[in-house]
């Protein structure tokens, strides 16, 4: 009947949290053992997960090797089961192929390409469940993939997305809040730098307010750094007791 | 006190008591009201919480650790929902560490019987049970909870014995915005045509749809099918009709219950016509009501708990309502609420929420106008008085050192003076005038600085925010601010120091050239508080008016002299200047209107003494000049600092239609009034002058005035720079900076202008403004606020008129004869502008039966049958015998008039009785008729007598 309220007064959104809060993260890296790197992580019920092969020698034609620099590959896909209704086709259509190049954007800002010259790094990232916010979860995913395949990289890249609700910003936001159709932004932050990978946003906003969506974003990127850095400490503990260091 | 959601449902009215406290609102039950009762229902809940006066809370039950209690396995939603109110509840009790009582109320029995033994301390009752228990003394809220309860039953009965659809059923939502977004339906705002209330209405077009449409005019609602159970002020989607069925609307006087088949008149042209296909969101309010006579409830017949009862608007249609009380509230004002309307009925189903007072009793009446315009005055709480500052003769207020240094003083350099109505406690506005040492001239407005006694958001200010205007009756007034401010510390009274904010400008000694502003806080000392009437006459040269001037009353002669000159050159001086800036404005375009003010004079006992007409002086245009030219200063210096955010205030130029009336009027004369913009409108009503009958003119004027539309207050961020004009002043920017005792807007300009001159001084900025947003929604609120300030005003004067004319014999008492002028025709009869008492009227030609007026030689008028025939600008009644009578537009009409109280829509009924020029050679005749007038029609210079029943 009446529309949802995205924000109530009391300052709670549809699910419980704060207008600056994130959804609970969880996630594991090295969940394969063929692939050179692989992570998957949970943001809320958005699941995503993340395989690295490479650097390795160009495949296919040779001419797409770049003689100064590796080329990052990224592919973007997610499974038919992964929204409301099922999709046809799990990867190849326009949404998966500008997913793709965002993240691929993304992470040759990143890695340190100048190392691995004429060679190529591929990055398969697969959403199996979306629920708001899959670039967001793809790119801290494919991290910590990448870390996990010990590629050199300046920083962690952190994503996260922010909407804009009753003059509020909103951090991490939901499916049901991007339903709703207010303006959404994504951001992906080298967080040490401060510097910004990518930044999209396709909706209207006012200039006025843009200042504080992106800084209710690069807020939620850097509680995200703090996340992965944790898994990612957390993970090489393991892997070091495993090797008997 | 928890109440489940069931209560939250549906007594949320009782709820809403300011009496009742503390409540806690649990998120499930506020989700609850919002998925089930819609958006209406929820916002009302939501005004609660945010009610500081309330004390209420929401409480997120859902979302803590401990509350939350997942659904289980096959239980029902209504289940869940109160086994987690009750479980927060038990959690609440312990939090407050098992001192604070709670008690949940629910309606559900199994509840009570589950867990009323449950916890200690954590009671559940029923709501009756609660209200039996904590509040034994509210008795209104004990009726409203019967009331609710018998119509609670009433539907469940109704709903189970559903028949024949009296309306068609309203379109789903969802069908309803997909038709307005392919512009199949349209949407406005419903409009219900006060004299015909039955059979029309008009929906305004809103927003997109009235560019795309194409459409000029309003659109017709025909009937009250095709109403389809809409309310006035209801916004609605419309169908449009296919054009063959498109009426025209109807141009005769008619009474309100009369058929109109009785009046066989052709309608005039077609318009636009449509129905009612939904309902998008419904504007139902409290209503005044009064029940219907002895006679009318057995007629109404068989089931006699149920009562038609008729809103004291015309517009509403009839509620019913079940109570048994019906024949005790007879000749009472009663208040109702609309709870439903469903398909299968005529009308509205209701209950009874409170009584007023007796019908024709002054405070009944007064209370009724109130309750009308959704005035709530209750007195200022005790919270709100402690934040005021402290004037009493043993604790007397002072101005303090800080202050002092910061503001400017004007104490010893200026002659500060105030011209007020007599009366006036509330001075806010005072004026200066000086010659400067260069030989220019200093022209000063000082307005009372409310913002220092009342910081942003304390409770006195959000207070004044909700009240957002004082609202001026005739016999009394509701202040927005404490008298302690509003007459004592902020007003400013003479001889006392207050604080000022002022606007001060350098004028060239000569041409009055503004060389120089400035604006800021000042402390100053009114020499003078002055009457209009006494500074006229000392302008006028009149001295023996000192006299009546307490200030001068001690001195001695010679002094007494001294200051008189040192006056009466200032108040020359200003009218000199204010002349000079209203020419500047005239040139512009800048509008005269009128609309007569009718004063009413009061006895010591409150009786009415007698009506007065406002007189114009010219002091009162210098005054008002003054703040015109105040506000317009302000205006321009707060959207210069504030582009976004700043309050303005607007007049919208008139719609082009709107003055067809005007132009036919003036035509009938001779004279020509050309509308295309305000420039030309002023100048052709300077035009329309006729120099034998100063009355045409003002009543050009005031139809002029009725065609303008309303000026409104608006944030700068939400408008486009050229919609900032002001038409009727003719300025390109706006405000109202003046009267911040007495208006709220005035308070945030004087915020917002406080805020620009830190922001001059590269100061912080210590008030945090408001957004463009929030000033929008204010400037509504204040908006809306101010309209029911008028119509109150409005309406309280013509009660204040009925109550005079209510006791007067009209055949023996003088003053109920008077001169009028007719100002419009219709097709069977005329509508009649009474100057002296600024009435306006209607006249039929025509009774009921048919027949129409016809004047003997002996000055008597008769029913016969006959014709009438209506022309542009005369009516001519020709009885079959051969004699005619016409009237012309702005013939003039002597009337005797009476206001006659109806028993039950006591509105103004103006019975308009035509007398003979003089009333001493009037002999009254033998009537056959309840009422009888006659007419005297000057151009003729012969008296004519009509007959007119009701």
């Amino acid at each position: 009947m009446a529309g949802l309220e995205l924000l109530s007064d009391q300052g709670y959104r549809v699910d419980g949290r704060r207008a600056g809060e994130l959804r609970k993260i969880q996630a594991r890296m090295g969940v394969f053992a063929q692939a050179d790197g692989s992570a998957y992580i949970e943001q809320g019920n958005t699941k995503a997960l993340a395989v690295v092969y490479g650097p390795h020698e160009i495949r296919g034609s040779r001419a797409r090797a770049l003689p100064d620099r590796a080329l990052v590959n990224c592919q973007y896909s997610s499974a038919t089961f992964s929204t409301g209704e099922r999709k046809r086709r799990p990867h190849g259509d326009r949404k998966s192929c500008e997913m793709g190049l965002q993240l691929r954007q993304t992470f040759e800002a990143a890695i340190l390409t100048q190392l691995h010259p004429r060679s190529q790094i591929d990055i398969y990232v697969q959403v199996l469940q979306a629920d708001g916010g899959t670039y967001a979860a793809c790119v801290n995913a494919a991290t910590l993939a990448v870390l996990d395949a010990g590629i050199p990289m300046r920083d962690f890249v952190c994503a996260c997305s922010a909407g804009f609700v009753d003059s509020t910003a909103l951090a991490d936001l939901s499916h049901v809040e991007e339903a709703a159709g207010g303006p959404q932004l994504a951001l992906a932050l080298l967080p040490a730098s401060g510097q910004i990978a990518l930044l999209e946003m396709d909706a209207r906003l006012h200039e006025d307010h843009l200042e504080q969506v992106l800084e209710a974003a690069a807020q939620a990127a850097r509680d995200v750094h703090t996340l992965l850095d944790h898994v990612v400490r957390q993970h090489v503990c393991e892997a070091s007791v495993l090797l008997g260091d | 006190m928890v109440p489940d959601w069931k209560v939250v449902q549906d007594y949320l009215e009782i709820l809403e008591f300011p009496e009742l406290k503390g409540i806690i609102f649990m998120q499930t039950a506020c989700q609850t009201v919002q998925h089930q009762r819609g958006r209406r229902q929820y916002n009302k809940l939501r005004n609660l919480l945010k009610d500081a006066r309330h004390d209420c809370v929401l409480f997120a039950n859902e979302f803590q650790q401990h509350c939350y209690l997942p659904r289980e396995r096959g239980e029902s939603m209504e289940k869940w929902q109160t086994r987690s109110i009750y479980n927060a509840a038990v959690w609440y009790y312990h939090h407050c560490q098992d001192r604070m009582p709670i008690v949940m109320v629910t309606e559900d029995e199994e509840a009570i019987q589950q867990y009323g033994s449950e916890t200690e301390g954590v009671f559940v009752i029923s709501f009756k049970n609660y209200l039996d228990n904590f509040w034994p003394d509210l008795k209104a809220a004990h009726e409203l909870c019967d009331s609710i309860l018998q119509s609670r039953r009433e539907r469940e009965n109704e709903s189970q014995e559903s028949h024949g659809k009296e309306y068609a059923e309203h379109l789903p939502l969802e069908v309803l915005e997909a038709g307005i977004k392919s512009g199949r339906y349209i949407q406005g705002i419903l409009n219900v045509n006060k004299h015909r209330a039955q059979m029309e209405a008009f929906v305004r077009l809103q927003g997109a749809s009235c560019k795309d449409s194409g459409l000029v005019s309003d659109i017709l609602i025909h009937g009250m099918k095709a109403r389809n159970r809409s309310i006035h002020g209801d916004v609605v989607v419309v169908e449009l009709l296919s054009k063959n069925e498109w009426k025209g609307r109807t141009a005769a006087l008619c009474e309100n219950d009369s058929d109109d088949k009785a009046l066989g008149d052709p309608p005039s042209e077609p318009m636009p016509t449509g129905r009612v296909v939904g309902i998008l969101q419904k504007n139902w309010r409290d209503y005044v009501v009064t029940f219907p006579s002895k006679g009318e409830v057995q007629s109404q017949g068989k089931n006699a708990q149920k009562i038609l009862v008729t809103p004291w608007d015309y517009r509403i249609p009839k509620i019913r309502i079940s109570t048994q009380q019906a024949e005790a509230l007879q000749d009472f004002r009663v208040v109702v609420r609309i709870d439903s309307w469903e398909s299968t009925s005529v009308y509205p189903n209701g209950h009874f929420v409170r009584v007023l007072g007796r019908i024709g009793d002054l405070e009944g009446e007064i209370a009724t106008i109130l309750v009308e315009n959704s005035i709530s005055v209750v007195p200022f709480s005790e919270a709100q008085m402690c934040e005021m500052p402290v004037n009493t003769p043993g604790n007397p207020w002072k101005v303090s050192p800080e202050e002092e240094r910061e503001r400017k003083d004007l104490r010893e350099t200026h002659l500060v003076f105030s011209i007020d109505p007599k009366g006036c406690e509330d001075v806010d506005d005072t004026l200066s005038v000086r010659t400067l040492a260069n030989g220019n001239l200093e022209l000063g407005v000082h307005i009372a600085d409310v913002t220092h006694f009342v910081p942003p958001n304390s409770y006195i200010d959000i207070e004044a925010r909700t009240r957002a205007t004082t609202y001026y009756l005739a016999d009394r007034r509701y202040d927005m601010l404490p008298s302690v401010l509003s007459a004592d510390l902020c007003s400013l009274l003479g001889g006392v120091h207050r604080y000022a904010v002022s606007v001060i400008w350098e004028l060239d000694k000569t041409s009055y050239e503004i060389k120089k502003v400035w604006y800021g806080r000042t402390i100053i000392r009114s020499a003078y508080k002055l009457f209009y009437e006494a500074a006229q006459e000392l302008l006028d040269g009149n001295f023996h008016a000192v006299d009546d001037i307490p200030e001068f009353r001690d001195l001695d002669e010679r002094s007494r002299q001294a200051k008189l000159e040192e006056l009466v050159w200032a108040i020359g001086k200003l009218t000199d200047i204010a002349r000079h800036i209203r020419a500047k404005r005239d040139r512009c375009g800048a509008l005269e209107l009128e609309g007569v003010e009718i004063r009413v004079q009061l006895d010591e006992k409150k009786n009415i003494h007698d009506l007065i007409p406002k007189q114009p002086l010219e002091v009162h245009e210098t005054v008002a000049e003054c703040m015109i030219l105040a506000n317009h200063w302000v205006a321009k210096k707060i959207w210069e600092s504030f582009p976004h955010q700043a309050l303005l205030r607007q007049h919208p130029p008139p719609h082009q239609e709107f003055f067809s009336e005007l132009r036919e009027c003036a035509k009938a004369k001779g004279f020509f009034i050309d509308t295309r913009s305000n420039k030309t409108l002023a100048d052709s009503l300077d035009n329309a002058n006729d120099p034998n009958d100063p009355i045409v003119n003002r009543l050009l004027r005031s139809m002029a005035t009725q065609a303008m539309s309303n000026a409104l207050y608006f944030s700068t961020g939400s408008c486009a720079e050229e919609e900032f004009h002001h038409y009727g002043l003719a300025l390109d920017k706006y405000t109202h900076f003046t009267s911040p005792i007495r208006r709220y807007s005035d308070i945030v300009v004087h915020r917002l202008l406080m805020a620009a001159i830190s922001k001059d001084k590269k100061m912080e900025i210590k008030d945090n403004l408001f957004s463009n947003k929030d000033l929008e929604e204010l400037c509504r609120h204040i908006n809306n606020r101010n309209r029911a300030a008028q119509h109150s005003q409005k309406q309280s004067t013509e009660l204040f008129q009925c109550m005079y004319f209510k006791d007067k014999d009209p055949e023996n008492e003088e003053r109920c004869i008077s001169d009028g002028v007719i100002y419009s025709i219709r097709t069977n009869g005329v509508l009649v502008f009474i100057p002296r008492f600024g009435i306006k009227g209607a006249a039929y030609l025509r009774n009921k039966d048919g027949l129409v007026i016809s004047c003997g030689s002996d000055s008597r008028s008769e029913w016969k049958p006959g014709s009438l025939h209506r022309f542009q600008d005369r009516i001519t009644s020709t009885t079959t015998g051969g004699e005619s009578v016409t009237f012309h537009l702005f013939d003039h009409v002597t009337y005797w008039q009476q206001q006659h109280y109806v028993d039950c829509l006591e509105r103004l009924c103006q019975i308009c009785l035509p007398t003979p020029l003089d009333p001493r050679l009037y002999e009254p005749p033998q009537w056959s008729v309840p009422w009888v007038c006659v007419l005297a029609s000057l151009k003729e210079k012969s008296s004519l007598l009509l007959m007119i029943s009701t």
